[in-house]
């Protein structure tokens, strides 16, 4: 992993937000990719981070953006499609007041806002499954949702309002986005053992991207976005590299680190640092 | 519940599913409190909640859009689920203490009946699973008192996967299982298609400070009105091919959440009957076009 990002941007890191990663005997890529989060966390330990960001394209909005606003957020999740793989418990520790500055930042450029605190609330799938595998520490964690309406460009802004608020404290925090690549899922049932990247053409358009990230390309992966996303059925059209973009995980001189790729049900997997 | 006879569906309702609806009402399952609201739909689903009592039916089954699963259609199959269920969007409005009875043979013979014609079918068996307020939310606005046992069908992504035509032809043999499953059970059923019309809406809550406020709700357009209206009225005239002929279009122009197959699937089981259908009110929900329409099987015997 490389230096921190800015002086409370510790690491931002790009996660697959499916569960069978909990479940690395079934598939070997499960299993690396597992691994490679668990290491991402221990990373995070050691770079002291004290606050997980999270921004996961599982939890979808349409009227502006969401913040988790629940101080302690328990709960017990069910995947609609994978209840029988995992039951996913859950525990945060929202960092409540962080919450409220993010909104009340991005409300006064012009965003919908909402603060969500409620018993019950469920907290999506992939969201749960990083914080089971990064978090090792009980760091306190935020939460924002993906507006389905705020496009690549207005996601880069709301998160340039994310990037102020974090250096205008002193908290070591770290960004996840929860979120795959290529999005062409098996539709059929299959062994988990013979899973992979469904199709070879997404495969190809998956590792061209990684490498352009890891070659610090980020201008031409963004080129690309548009091609790719048409091609793959790219995973919300690859907004968590906007909200990485916003920040500042993507500026210049900056290269991505690939720790773990594979297919999960047929979709494009990663686990990357940026 | 009877096993033996000839199963038959007594009717068919498009149910749609704004979580409004139940925060109008102010039912004791939900926790936020309203001043009202949506009353032309509320109103409309009284007349269902009347038939349904008076018709009495063994099982009210319900194909939710809100319940997407990406391999196969699946299906409730667990004798108990209850919990506290919240809207991920809407959760200022929705947050409802839910408690089903499901009909678990029956799920079981829609499943095997799915099968044996090539569809994947799959029984969702955790007890623990919080069924989607698509789901709930229909259910409630037909039987608030929750005393009938149901069927949750989720909606298979095959719509949105692949293109309108495979996706809906998905869902027409969903629905020919569904029908082969309720007569081998023996059930008198009702279905439910949990789908709002039109489906563009506002991107901003009109009011945040008071979600209620009908003086804030209105058409998101007149063409997507006057696409509701156009297919409304195909409904009321029992132009059900006709209906069927202009639902890829009505996805398309209106971005129309029969798309997720709700419709066709029961439209389907009922052998798309070429009946007048009863429509019991019109209302917009942030701009979406809802319709509370009946079909009512039995006054074909
Ligand atoms: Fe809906």
């Amino acid at each position: 992993m490389t230096t921190d990002i800015t002086k409370n941007l510790k690491a931002a890191l790009w996660v697959p937000g499916l569960p069978h990663v909990l479940k690395p005997e079934y598939n070997k890529a499960y299993a690396e990719l597992g691994k490679a989060m668990e290491q991402a966390g221990r990373q995070l330990k050691e770079q002291g981070v004290e606050r997980i960001l999270y921004y996961s394209t599982q939890w979808i909005s349409v009227l502006g953006h969401l913040y988790q606003a629940k101080k302690q957020l328990t709960g017990y999740h069910v995947d609609e499609n994978w209840y029988d793989l995992i039951d996913l418990p859950f525990n945060f520790k929202i960092d409540v007041a962080f919450a409220d500055k993010l909104a009340k930042a991005a409300t006064a450029q012009g965003y919908q806002t909402k603060l969500v605190d409620y018993e019950g609330f469920p907290v999506d799938t992939g969201t749960i499954t990083a914080d089971r595998m990064l978090n090792q520490t009980g760091a306190r964690s935020n939460m924002v949702s993906c507006c389905v309406y705020s496009d690549y460009a207005d996601t880069v802004k709301l998160a340039g309002t994310i990037r102020a608020e974090i250096e205008a404290d002193s908290v070591p925090t770290a960004v996840v986005i929860v979120s795959g690549l290529s999005g062409r899922w098996y539709t059929r049932e299959i062994d988990f053992v013979d899973d992979g990247v469904s199709d070879a053409g997404d495969d190809k358009w998956n590792q061209k991207m990684i490498a352009l990230f890891e070659s610090g390309s980020y201008d031409n992966a963004e080129k690309l976005i548009g091609d790719y996303a048409g091609a793959c059925k790219v995973d919300m059209g690859l907004k968590g590299l906007a909200f990485l973009k916003g920040v500042g995980a993507l500026s210049a001189g900056r290269k991505a680190k690939c720790h773990a790729y594979g297919g999960i049900y047929g979709t494009g997997a990663a686990v990357m640092s940026f | 519940m009877p096993t033996s006879g000839q199963g038959r569906i007594i009717g068919g309702w498009l149910a749609p599913h704004p979580p409004h609806l139940v925060y109008g009402e102010n039912p004791p399952q939900n926790e936020p409190k309203s001043r009202g609201g949506w009353e032309s739909l509320r109103w409309a689903y009284e007349n269902c909640r009347k038939r349904i009592k008076e018709q009495k039916p063994d099982v009210i089954l319900v194909h939710s859009p809100h319940w997407q699963t990406v391999v196969g259609h699946h299906v409730t199959a667990v004798p108990k689920l209850e919990g506290l269920s919240v809207d991920p969007i809407f959760p200022h409005l929705f947050r409802y203490k839910f408690a089903m009875d499901v009909d678990v043979e029956l799920a079981e013979a829609i499943h095997d009946e799915a099968r044996s014609d090539g569809l994947i079918a799959r029984k969702m068996t955790n007890p623990k699973f919080r069924v989607d307020y698509g789901t709930i939310v229909s259910l409630h606005m037909m039987n608030p008192d929750w005393d009938i046992p149901v069927v949750g069908i989720s909606a298979n992504n095959s719509p949105y996967f692949y293109d309108d035509n495979i996706g809906q032809e998905e869902m027409t043999k969903l629905g020919e299982a569904t029908k082969r499953a309720i007569e081998k059970t023996g059930r008198r059923a009702v279905l439910a298609a949990s789908n709002t019309l039109s489906h563009f809406h506002f991107n901003r809550e009109p009011n945040p400070e008071l979600p209620e406020d009908m003086s804030k709700e209105h058409v998101f357009s007149q063409s997507q009105y006057e696409w509701d209206v156009r297919v409304i009225d195909l409904m009321r005239a029992g132009k059900t091919k006709e209906l069927m002929a202009i639902l890829p279009q009505f996805m398309r122009e209106a971005f129309a959440e029969v798309k997720a197959g709700s419709l066709t699937w029961m439209l389907s089981a009922m052998g798309f009957p070429e009946i007048p259908a009863t429509m019991h009110g019109y209302g917009t929900v942030i701009g979406t076009g809802n319709a509370v329409v009946e079909w009512d099987l039995e006054s074909r015997r």
